[in-house]
């Protein structure tokens, strides 16, 4: 198997100048069902990757097999540096450099706007209260929700939400950010106040990969896009490769679709 | 009503005893509860196992043989267990209450959707930050209804407490009557009694719900 000699990486040897994320034969089922079925990627530093593919095509799982909320079957994920796969890897210390919006916002319902940011600062790096304050109220100025920082989740609209979750991410000061369809669950009038905020993060150089369903944003925004159907990664390159003109059938057709 | 003077010490004493019983064991049946809730819901399969085993055992014994099992049968088999008839009482009621407690608890957990933990832990929360600060505050919303309910009909089951001869509320109304021959009055007392100990409950209750929400 393939799989069985990919699985010891040296350290150097992933990527040629500053890959932040290097998977190799990556591998993963849910019971009998396998969702990704060898998938290689390298991210670059700075680098924002754009994954579109059909539902069910695994882009999600592969996503969320980065930061570990997925344990992978077999194969290699190394991420700054850190061997995902290796059991004695504490994933904790990956998870506070590796910053996730999801789907489904999952702002903390009970806490502030402001505290939704800061705890995690606060309890897992231990900043102090005034730093941790002072650093969400310059994210939420970022996000443009300065005056909403003593409202609860639920007085917010879904991009709000969104944004908020963007910032709670970003205030402990990620190298990297995985987007997990970050608007899929908004109305259509609040997509582009959160693609916006994301675009700002993309020109400051933040590292991203993104799963989307806006064609429009991994166009204008990606430095590369991967398009993933059935488990695997079926053709990947520029956007105006992949996007424009595209020679996988399989990436013609759901781009037909979708446009 | 003249004999009222001298049977109210009696019950009043009676209340303390139910008071206190009700009191230290639902407070050890809520955090033994805490702890079986937590365990139900943990990655660990031996203890989800052991959270089970515990909860359906004692979920399916009355409190009533509970209290007989440990106050007669245990020292049979354990003869450094014999226990007086306070901590017989505090112990059996507690060790029924855990499990109910458990059970909501745990139930309560479940309720909280996944993606709250999956942000947790995305942020590098452990364990302890995750459910410190996140799961059991948003948990405590839906634990506090049937909770408090549990708790109100605690005060109810420390009658049982009787049986093994610990002298609450229940069992003073009933010595009191057979004395005074007035079981009218005095079982109107100890109702007025129990009412007195499980309203506030209730309201207090009700005031966390409001803080809460």
């Amino acid at each position: 198997m393939t799989a069985g000699s990919a699985a010891t990486v040296s350290p150097g040897s992933g990527a040629g100048s500053g890959a932040v994320i290097t998977v190799r034969e990556l591998r993963k089922s849910f019971g009998s069902n396998e969702v990704l079925k060898g998938i290689n990627v390298q991210v670059a530093d700075g680098e924002v990757v754009c994954i579109i593919g059909p539902s069910g095509s695994g882009k999600s799982t592969f996503l969320r097999c980065l930061n570990r909320l997925e344990m992978i079957n077999s194969g290699t994920i190394v991420v700054l540096g850190h061997d995902l796969g290796h059991s004695r890897t504490d994933v904790h210390i990956v998870r506070q450099k590796v910053g996730m919006v999801f789907q489904q916002f999952n702002v903390f319902p009970h806490l502030k706007v402001l505290d939704n940011i800061t705890l995690a600062p606060r309890k897992v790096s231990k900043i102090p209260k005034q730093e941790a304050h002072d650093r969400a109220v310059e994210l939420l100025r970022k996000v443009g929700l300065s005056e909403k920082a003593d409202a609860y989740p639920r007085e917010l609209s879904g991009g709000q939400q969104q944004r908020v979750a963007i910032a709670r991410a970003l205030a402990m000061r990620p190298q990297i950010m995985l987007f997990d369809e970050p608007t899929s669950a908004l109305d259509p009038e609040t997509i582009g106040e959160v693609l916006s905020v994301m675009k700002d993060l993309a020109s400051e150089g933040m590292t991203m990969v993104v799963v989307t369903h806006e064609i429009g944003f991994a166009r204008e925004v990606a430095d590369r896009v991967i398009f993933m159907d059935d488990g695997l990664i079926v053709e990947e390159g520029t956007s105006s490769e992949v996007l424009k003109n595209p020679r996988n059938e399989r990436t013609q057709a759901f781009l037909r679709k979708v446009l | 009503m003249d004999g009222f003077a001298q049977y109210l010490p009696p019950l009043a004493q009676g209340l303390g005893m139910t008071a206190l019983l009700v009191a230290i064991s639902g407070v050890i049946g809520c955090i033994a509860g805490l702890i079986l809730g937590l365990a139900a819901t943990s990655p660990l399969p031996p203890a989800r196992w052991a959270s089970n085993i515990y909860t359906n055992i004692i979920r399916g014994i009355p409190p009533l043989v509970i209290l007989f099992f440990m106050y007669f049968a245990l020292p049979i088999l354990f003869p450094l267990l014999t226990l007086s008839q306070t901590l017989t009482a505090v112990i059996g009621l507690s060790v029924y209450a855990a499990a109910y407690m458990g059970e909501i608890v745990r139930g309560s957990i479940r309720a909280i959707p996944v993606g709250q933990g999956e942000a947790s832990e995305a942020l590098g929360m452990r364990y302890y930050h995750k459910f410190r600060y996140v799961i059991i505050p948003q948990a405590m919303k839906i634990i506090l209804p049937p909770g408090v309910g549990f708790l109100i009909s605690l005060v109810k089951a420390s009658a049982l407490a009787s049986v093994i001869g610990y002298d609450e509320l229940t069992e003073e109304g009933h010595i009191v009557s057979t004395l005074n021959n007035q079981p009218l009055n005095v079982f109107l007392v100890v109702a007025v009694f129990y009412f007195v100990i499980s309203y506030p409950l209730a309201l207090l209750g009700r005031w966390y719900e409001r803080r809460l929400a």
